[in-house]
């Protein structure tokens, strides 16, 4: 597909708000999860809000006023002009509808985030589970290189509210423990909340206007596992359809890979079927670096994708990635190297952001470094 | 605006209603989805069966492409009474995945192509999925995509519509 520049980029996480803010405290090692009371018993009382917004608040508001800080920020943060009118791609899991009976319609916090935005045309609003955020991105790209719009502001908004707790508690994806991808000991997942934007514009858009360039999202691929509701089919087959679908779209190869940030859960399931997956993809022994960052900002579900595109385009920048929190001793199927204890330098090629959601919902996309595009 | 479509051929087409949404559905002891993703199941299987479409020999290369503003909210709203009283069925919480609209055909029919719920109005999503369809079938590896639209109406008549398209056999 034709590349897409990424003129801008903002999110908001339990470590905090602010592009290096946030990616300092990562490579420090450090943790936004810590105890958050609940009014029922769960498996475990450790998630990680945002540090922007008050838990008190009615969760419709809190999503609404989540998206609308972090579209700000990052329409800022790519110099947009006033009268640019991007178009919005908003994507979430359960946002605040799981927790509402009285939800009548899934778009309706999106149309509201446009609108307090000041954004007129229609939003796009999708859902596919912990992809949404990665999907939003994607189906941006779709639409500049289509030629229906030249500027898309894409993003993944999820908030932590007690149904989703419970859920996962109910389900038993929830650790009892600490959320500790790939490593031995891993034992679940833990909840967390956020928000990740990124404004996409086209080449000839983003040159015209000498936009700020941070990266270029060179293509991306998605595919379903077919398999169940919740569990991932465990041959990784979906995985690494979506995968070399997401490289043969950036025109790229297995080998090109410098840098992937894992979906990363934490729970042995998926742990185990990413861990082969990637084993698969990387079968003829190139070795890129594997990070995660659930460990830090917790499972953010509908946002993540978003967030951890972020943190790729972050690692292609500074050409390291943080360490993966929690993580001491690698579990045996992952052949490749993370990064534990502290960052972790990488070498030169494009970086990978995988993310896996309940019901198959596998997608992967691909970023490079500005100057690979951009004199 | 299927057919006016350059280069996109609609190859089958599918139905299904229902104005029981609690009588909808397959039952299993061990696997519960939403009543409307079973509705777009039921008009996926109409369409493969009306035409005779191959997409069983392709099922790697078929995707899965939905619009609904309502989704599971059925189940959504069983979830929510339950998790105020600090109980959620694990069946039901994975239930009420909106994306299992998409998602749910997928498992039964076992399509590996990309999979994608959009929250909209038919009317409103139609041209995404035009651009998402035509994205799919040239950079995504698909020979068929399958567009479904939901409609839920005030008397609680849901009813799916579902086409099948491919790239136009020149």
């Amino acid at each position: 597909m034709t590349p897409v520049m990424v003129t801008g980029a903002a999110w908001a996480t339990a470590l905090g708000t602010g592009l290096d803010e946030v990616w300092g405290h990562l490579l420090a090692g450090r943790t936004g999860i810590r105890p958050v009371p609940a009014t029922h018993g769960l498996r475990n009382l450790l998630a990680a809000p945002v540090t922007c917004l008050d838990l008190a608040e009615e969760h419709a508001q809190r999503q609404v006023a989540l998206a609308g800080t972090v579209l700000r920020d990052a329409l800022a943060h790519a110099k947009t002009p006033a009268d640019a009118d991007p178009l919005l791609v908003l994507g979430t899991s359960y946002g605040a509808h799981l927790d509402d009976g009285n939800t009548v319609d899934l778009q309706a916090w999106a149309v509201e985030v446009a609108a307090r935005a000041g954004i007129r045309r229609p939003p796009v609003s999708l859902s596919t589970a912990c992809s949404s955020g990665s999907d939003a991105v994607l189906v941006g790209a779709q639409l500049i290189e289509a030629g229906v719009t030249d500027v898309c502001v894409c993003g993944g908004v999820d908030i932590l509210t007690p149904a989703k707790r419970l859920g996962h508690s109910a389900l038993g994806t929830m650790s009892p423990t600490l959320l500790r991808a790939f490593d031995e000991r891993a034992d679940g997942t833990l909840l967390g909340e956020g928000a990740g934007f990124l404004v996409l514009e086209s080449g000839a858009r983003a040159r015209q206007r000498g936009a700020p360039v941070l990266a270029v999202f060179s293509g991306g691929g998605s595919s379903n596992d077919a398999a169940g509701m919740t569990a991932p089919d465990p041959t990784g087959d979906g995985v690494v359809l979506a995968a070399e679908r997401a490289l043969a779209a950036a025109g790229r190869k297995p080998d090109d890979v410098a840098v992937v940030n894992a979906h990363g859960s934490g729970t042995p399931t998926n742990d185990a079927v990413e861990a082969l997956s990637l084993a698969r993809l990387f079968s003829t022994g190139h070795r890129p670096v594997v990070f995660a960052t659930k460990g830090a900002f917790g499972h953010s579900l509908g946002a993540t994708g978003a967030v951890e595109a972020i943190a790729v385009i972050l690692a292609l920048r500074d050409r390291r990635v943080p360490p993966v929190h929690g993580l001491a001793q690698v579990a045996g199927a992952l052949p490749l190297p993370l990064p534990a204890g502290g960052p972790r330098p990488i070498g030169t090629g494009v970086g990978l952001s995988l993310t896996l959601g309940f019901g198959g919902f596998n997608t992967c996309l691909v970023f490079e470094e500005a100057a690979a595009d951009v004199g | 605006m299927w057919a006016e479509l350059t280069g996109v051929d609609v190859v089958a087409t599918g139905r299904a209603s229902s104005t029981d949404l609690a009588g909808t559905g397959r039952r299993a002891v061990s696997f519960y989805a939403d009543p409307v993703a079973w509705l777009v199941v039921e008009a996926v299987q109409a369409a493969l069966a009306s035409a005779g479409v191959p997409v069983t020999d392709a099922v790697a290369e078929t995707g899965m492409l939905c619009a609904s503003t309502t989704a599971t909210r059925h189940t959504m709203r069983t979830v929510a009474a339950g998790a105020a009283r600090g109980r959620v069925s694990p069946l039901r919480f994975a239930g009420a995945n909106p994306g299992s609209l998409a998602g749910l055909p997928c498992i039964v029919f076992g399509l590996r192509g990309p999979s994608l719920l959009l929250t909209m109005p038919p009317e409103t999503a139609r041209p995404v999925m035009a651009t998402v369809a035509d994205a799919w079938l040239r950079h995504a590896g698909c020979r068929y995509v399958i567009v479904s639209e939901h409609q839920a109406r005030a008397d609680e008549t849901h009813s799916v519509t579902c086409l099948v398209v491919r790239r136009h056999r020149s």
